[in-house]
């Protein structure tokens, strides 16, 4: 087991980023953001990052292919994939967030591609926490402030330091690039680091439990909670944009002259044209019928379709809603209906 | 390769079906491979490059060597522009996708197909398919309807092949008709009811227009057919027609990968998001 000493990772992420394509939170206009390292130390106290590290696997836009003509001579080409990286500094919620995209995109029918082999070559390296944010619940959605799940290696603050633990065959290869930034960790309980960060204060958890909420989902489908939720919805999409398991994507073609490119992009189930149809038929016509699709997606189809919520308790979509439509109110709400 | 990907293939034939060629029917092959095998039911996803993408039933029935066929009703911007496009034409196709018409299970059993528009486009791939293996069904019969007489689909199948095929029967209708036509005029569900088909050992298989089949489910119904021996196909838009994108799903099923066939009975569970 190896430590980095107490108050800084940073020798660990310079050794890091001799070799590797290094990601981690980062200071950006103010916001920490996860981005490509700049060689500063992890901002302060950061509890999740404005965006999810779900960008890196699967980005907010991307060239599938280009091809050149459009009826005539077509000359298809797939756009290659970037190289291998280190996603350092993930929470736990978020590498756990990385697994449950993969369980879609992932599955064996039709994987994925560019998903599959970018998530094969990334390496997640994740912090525990030691402090629960504001909206934070992931042990109420099956999480942990100390899982491992998604992760290479896990990071564990203790007073005395950072303990390492490599989680899988490619976080010890990782962690052997870059013995020379850290010390040999006597003494050093891993377990009990684990156990401190796992047992950490998170009010909202205790408060809230999505468990059973849905168990009679025909009536909650109908329920009138949804349109009380989605009467101020701008339909806006942050909500899926910051979401660290949305995966929606829409391809698109650009046309430049004769060439073009087939795009992929994030969407977002919350748009009015999500589910338009030629002929303007919309299954989902108003906010209420998108509101519900969101929290039932997490809540119940995810569970039936993969037996886990498609939700990790981030609380992101609570931080960054305009008017305060999130996991936690629907919740809240559907609770009081069940 | 990438799922997402199509493969590029030309339009070999392009044959107006209505007689305002809004509905045509495209063979398209594909230019490095054999045409896939697919079952009578699934559906590809055909791009226009520079345009889009978009689902299409595959009306043809398998048959290895022989083209895939679409037939195609101009309805938004990837349909016109294939409807724009011409006989040596490329376009993208990816595919089988979806499940099928349960043709194995349905052995030795009677099948009643009820058709509206181009409604009728996945319906021929399964009824090639029963005339193809005839010995392996009981009766066939088949009830048609469109607008009008210039808007009935397949017409060399419908007049000339269908009919004289042993123990199977057309019946056509349309909603509206001048003097060329001595047929029936009624709506298919009127139609349905009036010619009135018993539910021992049948299975009925719908498509066409939405509101067509909820009114067709209904007379099924008051004709005694249990809902899990009413079968239709469900039309949602798709964006990768592999069930990652997100896009198509009605409650916890994916029309893409789970559909686009359920039964009756299935659509019941299912939120009435389609
Ligand atoms: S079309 Fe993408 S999930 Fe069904």
């Amino acid at each position: 087991m190896k430590m980095a000493a107490a108050g800084s990772l940073l020798p660990l992420m310079e050794a890091l980023s001799e070799s590797n394509d290094l990601w981690a939170p980062i200071v950006e206009d103010g916001q920490v953001v996860f981005g490509r390292w700049k060689g500063e130390s992890l901002p302060d106290n950061y509890r999740v990052t404005d965006n999810s590290p779900k960008e890196l696997l699967l980005p907010q836009t991307e060239s599938l292919m280009r091809f050149e003509g459009v009826y005539d001579q077509l000359d298809i080409k797939e756009e290659p994939i970037e190289g291998p990286k280190v996603a350092f500094g993930v929470r736990p919620c978020d590498a756990a967030a990385l697994d449950l995209i993969a369980e879609v995109l992932g599955s064996d029918d039709y994987p994925d591609e560019r998903f599959g082999q970018r998530k094969d070559s990334t390496t997640v390296v994740t912090l525990a926490c030691d402090e629960a944010g504001e909206h934070c619940f992931c042990r109420a959605v099956g999480g942990s402030p100390a899982s491992d799940r998604g992760s290479d290696i896990m990071i564990y603050p203790t007073d005395e330091g950072y303990l390492l633990r490599a989680v899988t065959g490619a976080g010890q290869d990782i962690l052997r690039q870059c013995e020379s930034a850290l010390d040999p960790a006597e003494g050093g309980d891993v377990e009990s680091a684990a156990a401190d960060c796992e047992d950490i204060e998170m009010p909202l958890a205790e408060e809230i439990s999505p468990d059973g909420v849905t168990e009679d989902w025909h009536r909650v489908f109908e329920s009138p909670i949804w349109e009380q939720l989605a009467g101020r919805c701008r339909s806006c999409g942050i909500c899926g944009y910051v979401c660290p398991t949305c995966y929606c994507f829409a391809l698109f073609d650009d046309l430049r002259g004769n060439s073009g490119v087939r795009f992929r992009g994030w969407d977002s189930c919350q748009f009015e044209d999500y589910l338009l149809m030629a002929g303007d038929h919309n299954p989902r016509p108003t906010e209420t019928e998108r509101t519900r699709q969101r929290f039932m997606h997490k809540l119940h189809y995810f569970v039936s379709r993969w037996g886990e919520y498609g939700c990790v308790g981030c609380g992101r979509c609570a931080d960054k809603c305009p008017v305060g439509i999130h996991m936690l109110a629907a919740i809240k709400e559907l609770e009081e209906v069940v | 390769m990438d799922p997402l990907v199509p493969e590029v293939a030309t339009i070999r034939k392009i044959t107006p079906e209505t007689a305002s060629a809004d509905v045509k029917t495209f063979e398209v092959q594909p230019d490095e491979s054999e045409v896939f095998s697919y079952e009578p039911g699934q559906y590809a996803m055909l791009s226009v490059f520079g345009v889009g993408e978009c689902p299409v039933s595959i009306t043809s029935t398998y048959e290895p060597g022989a083209p895939l066929e679409f037939s195609i009703k101009e309805v938004g911007r990837v349909t016109g522009a294939l409807h724009e496009a011409q006989v040596g034409h490329k376009i993208g196709v990816r595919g089988p996708y979806g499940n099928h018409f349960p043709v194995k299970q349905w052995q030795g059993r009677r099948l009643l197909f009820i058709g509206g528009g181009i409604g009728l486009a996945p319906l021929r791939s399964l009824i090639n398919y029963c005339v193809r293996s005839r010995e392996n069904f009981g009766e066939l019969q088949l009830v048609y309807g469109a607008r009008s007489p210039k808007d009935l689909c397949f017409k060399e199948e419908l007049f000339d092949n269908w009919p004289e095929v042993s123990g199977m029967q057309v019946h056509l209708t349309v909603d509206a008709a001048g003097d060329d036509w001595d047929g029936e005029v009624a709506l298919v569900p009127d139609f349905l009811e009036e010619l009135s088909f018993s539910p021992d050992d049948t299975i009925a298989v719908t498509c066409g227009p939405p509101i067509m089949i909820r009114f067709t489910i209904e007379a099924l119904k008051r004709m005694g057919f249990a809902d899990h021996k009413i079968v239709t196909t469900l039309e949602i838009k798709m964006q990768c027609g592999v069930g990652n994108c997100g896009r198509c799903n009605i409650g916890d099923k994916y029309v893409c990968v789970d559909g686009p066939v359920f039964t009756y009975q299935e659509l019941s569970s299912l939120p009435q998001e389609y």
